[in-house]
C-alpha cells in the first residue's frame, strides 16, 4: 500500500499474563476507518500503542510514518484523539479547555481562541462552552471531547466509542459530524466502536478485533458483497413440505429450535428460494438472508472466535 | 441539542506548529494561575511580600544606626543606655574599619533568617496547591489529554515544575530578593550593594535548589493519589511529623535526622550562608566582637551556626531521586 496512515508489524502489548494486542500486522491507508470487536478486544489498547500512550512488548508500528516510540512527538503533533474515558481539565469552562488543548498542540494563542470557538460551533456547543465542563451533561462532554480532538486540524483522528452515553438524536448528529469530517474535510478517522450499525453508517474500511488479534481488514463494500449464500425462512406451517423441496433441490436445510428452516441454497440473492417455495405454493412470513460477511465477522468476534 | 454562536462548519488551519518550549511555558502558565487561584493563596504571597519589605526596612535600620551621619543615629543614642551606645559605636567602628565584614554580616544573617521564614510561608502555599499539581489531573484522567498531544511525559512535568518554581518565584525567591536590592536601595551607602553581594549569592544557591527539589517533593506527592485529601494529609506528614527525626537523631545517628525534609533544607541553608564563617571573621576581625562572645563554647556556636554541605545536599539529591521516581511512575496515561 502507498502511504499508508497506519503501519503496525506483529504489534504485541502485554500487561503481565494478559496479552491485549497479539502480533497485529497492518497497513491501513487514509479514509474512513471502522475498528470494531467486542469490549476488551483489543481497539482501546491499539489506539493507545499508536499514540505512545502505553509501550509497546514488542514489534513496532508507524503513524505517518512517524516511528512510535522514538519520534511520537512529532506524529501526535497531526493526530487528534477523544477517548472514551471521560476526560478534562478540572476548574475550566468549555471554551477554555479546547483554547488550552489547541495551544498544547502548538496554536498560538490567538489561533487557538478563535479555533476553539470555531470547533465548539461545529460541534454544536452553544453559550453553554463558557460554563465549567465539570458540570456538563454526558452529551456535551462527548462534544467537548470531539472539538478538543480536532481543534489543531490534525491529520488522523482517533475516536474511541464517541458515541457512549449519547441519546439517539445525539448520537445522529455526531455520527453526521464524524462522516463530515472525513468526507468533507479529507480528514483520516479510525472509528473504535462496539456497535456495528454505526460504524457501517460513518466508515469506508472496517478492521476487526478480537481478542488481541486482527480478525478481518476490509472496504466495508467487500465485505457487504461477501454474502454466504443462506437464507432463514419463517413458517406458519408446511415445514415438512419446504423441507422436502429443499432436499429436491439437493440444498442442505434443517429445522431450527425456533421453528424456522435454515437452507444453504449457494446464491448471493434470494430468488432461487423464493421460486422454489412459488412452485409449493407455501407463502412465508419472513424471509431473512444470511448475514453479509461483515456481520458474520462481526458476529465471530463477539463469539470470541477465529474467522 | 443546543445552537451553536455562530457555526461557519469546518475550516482547515494552516498557521505554523509553536516549538515544544513554547508548549511547556503553556502547561508552566496554566499551572501557575491554578495555583494562584484562592484568596488564601494570595494572602499568603502579599504575607512574603510584606516580610521582604520587613527585612529590608530593618536592613536600613541597622545602616542608618551603624553610620554616624545616619538617619537613625540620634534617635538611637536618644533612647539607648551607655551600653548599648558603646556596643553601636563598637560596631560603627568596625564598620569603618572593617565595612566589608560588617556589611557582610547584616546581610547575610538577615537573609539566611528571611529565606527560613519564606521556606516555612512556602510549606504552607505548598499544602494549599498540592492538589492542584498532578492530584486532580490524575482523578479527571486529564493526563491522557497532555498525552496524547503534541508534548510527552517529560515536557508536562517539565511544564508543571516550572508552574510551581513560578509559585515558589513568588512566595520565596522574589521576596528574598526584593528585600537585597531594596535593603541596598535604603542603605546610607552604594557600597553595601557591593559588600552584600555575598548574601545574595547564598540566597540564591540555597533558594534555587530548595525550590527545585520542594517542587519536586510537592508534586511527587501531588501524584501519589487522586484524591485531594489524601495527598495534603501525606504532604503534612512529611512536613510536620518528620521532625520527631531530630530528637531520635541525638539518641541515634545524626543521619536520621536527615530524614526530616524540612530539617535538610535548615541545614542546607546554614551550610549554604555558614553563619560560622562570619562569626569567626568578626571575631578575627574585631577585638571587641571577640570579648563579647569569647565566653561562648566552640561548640555552641558552631551547632547554631555550622552545618557540612554533604548531609543535606546528599539528602536533596536523595529527595530529588525518589520524586523523579515517583513523578514517572506515576504519570503514565
Amino acid at each position: 500500500m502507498e502511504n499508508p496512515i497506519i503501519e503496525t508489524n506483529r504489534l504485541t502489548k502485554r500487561y503481565r499474563d494478559i496479552t491485549a494486542l497479539d502480533r497485529v500486522d497492518l497497513a491501513v491507508g487514509p479514509g474512513r476507518i471502522g475498528l470494531l470487536g467486542p469490549n476488551g478486544a483489543g481497539k482501546t489498547t491499539l489506539i493507545k500503542c499508536l499514540l505512545q500512550l502505553e509501550n509497546i512488548s514488542e514489534g513496532s508500528a508507524r503513524l505517518l510514518g512517524y516511528e512510535v516510540g522514538q519520534e511520537g512527538r512529532e506524529a501526535r503533533t497531526r493526530v487528534g484523539y477523544a477517548p472514551e474515558i471521560d476526560c478534562h481539565i478540572p476548574g475550566m469552562a468549555g471554551c477554555e479547555y479546547v483554547t488550552y488543548c489547541a495551544q498544547l498542540s502548538g496554536l498560538p494563542f490567538a489561533d487557538a481562541r478563535q479555533r476553539a470557538h470555531e470547533m465548539l460551533d461545529f460541534v454544536g456547543m452553544g453559550q453553554e462552552r463558557y460554563r465549567q465542563i465539570d458540570t456538563y451533561s454526558t452529551g456535551m462532554r462527548q462534544r467537548v471531547k470531539l472539538a478538543q480532538a480536532i481543534v489543531h486540524d490534525p491529520e488522523i483522528l482517533f475516536l474511541d466509542e464517541p458515541t457512549n452515553g449519547l441519546d439517539p438524536k445525539g448520537q445522529g448528529k455526531m455520527l453526521q459530524l464524524i462522516e463530515e469530517l472525513g468526507a468533507r474535510h479529507g480528514m483520516s478517522v479510525i472509528f473504535s466502536s462496539h456497535l456495528l450499525h454505526e460504524v457501517e453508517r460513518v466508515c469506508d474500511q472496517i478492521i476487526i478485533i478480537g481478542k488481541g488479534r486482527v480478525l478481518v481488514h476490509d472496504s466495508l463494500q467487500t465485505l457487504r458483497d461477501q454474502r454466504k449464500g443462506a437464507a432463514e425462512l419463517a413458517l406458519v406451517d408446511h415445514h415438512d413440505q419446504v423441507l422436502a423441496a429443499f432436499n429436491r433441490q439437493g440444498w442442505p436445510c434443517e429445522q431450527l429450535t425456533n421453528g424456522n428452516i435454515k437452507v444453504e441454497h449457494g446464491s448471493t440473492i434470494l430468488n432461487p428460494v423464493l421460486e422454489v417455495l412459488g412452485k409449493i405454493k407455501v407463502t412465508p412470513i419472513e424471509v431473512i438472508p444470511s448475514p453479509n460477511a461483515l456481520q458474520e465477522h462481526f458476529i465471530q468476534a463477539l463469539r470470541g472466535g477465529t474467522v | 441539542m443546543n445552537s451553536p454562536l455562530l457555526d461557519i462548519g469546518y475550516r482547515h488551519w494552516n498557521g505554523t506548529v509553536q516549538n515544544v518550549w513554547v508548549r511547556r511555558a503553556v502547561v508552566a502558565r496554566h499551572t501557575m494561575q491554578a495555583c494562584l487561584r484562592g484568596r488564601v493563596i494570595r494572602f499568603l504571597v502579599a504575607v512574603t511580600w510584606v516580610l521582604s519589605l520587613v527585612t529590608a526596612t530593618a536592613y536600613f535600620a541597622v545602616g542608618q544606626i551603624l553610620v554616624p551621619e545616619g538617619l537613625l543615629r540620634p534617635l538611637f543614642e536618644l533612647i539607648m543606655d551607655d551600653k548599648a551606645r558603646r556596643f553601636v559605636e563598637g560596631i560603627s567602628a568596625w564598620l569603618a574599619l572593617y565595612p566589608d565584614v560588617t556589611v557582610r554580616l547584616v546581610a547575610d544573617l538577615l537573609l539566611l533568617h528571611l529565606n527560613m521564614i519564606l521556606q516555612t510561608i512556602s510549606f504552607l502555599v505548598v499544602t494549599l496547591i498540592i492538589p492542584r499539581l498532578l492530584t486532580r489531573d490524575l482523578a479527571s484522567n486529564a493526563i491522557v489529554v497532555y498525552s496524547s498531544r503534541a508534548i510527552s511525559r517529560f515536557d508536562y512535568l517539565f511544564g508543571k515544575l516550572a508552574g510551581v518554581l513560578g509559585v515558589f518565584s513568588l512566595c520565596w525567591l522574589g521576596p528574598a530578593i526584593l528585600a537585597w536590592v531594596l535593603g541596598n536601595v535604603v542603605a546610607p551607602d552604594w557600597s553595601f550593594f557591593w559588600h552584600s553581594r555575598s548574601a545574595l549569592g547564598y540566597t540564591l544557591a540555597t533558594a534555587i535548589p530548595s525550590m527545585v527539589v520542594t517542587a519536586l517533593l510537592a508534586m511527587a506527592i501531588s501524584a501519589l493519589s487522586a484524591k485531594s485529601r489524601i495527598a495534603v494529609a501525606i504532604w503534612l506528614m512529611v512536613w510536620l511529623l518528620t521532625p520527631v527525626f531530630v530528637p531520635i537523631a541525638n539518641m541515634t545517628s545524626d543521619w536520621v535526622a536527615y530524614l526530616n525534609f524540612s530539617h535538610v533544607l535548615d541545614r542546607f541553608a546554614i551550610a549554604i550562608f555558614d553563619p560560622y564563617r562570619d562569626f569567626l571573621l568578626a571575631r578575627e576581625s574585631l577585638p571587641f566582637f571577640n570579648t563579647l562572645f569569647g565566653r561562648l563554647k566552640e561548640s555552641t556556636v558552631q551547632s547554631f551556626g555550622y552545618s557540612p554541605l554533604a548531609g543535606p545536599a546528599i539528602g536533596l539529591l536523595i529527595v530529588s531521586f525518589l520524586s523523579l521516581l515517583i513523578l514517572f511512575r506515576r504519570t503514565r496515561s
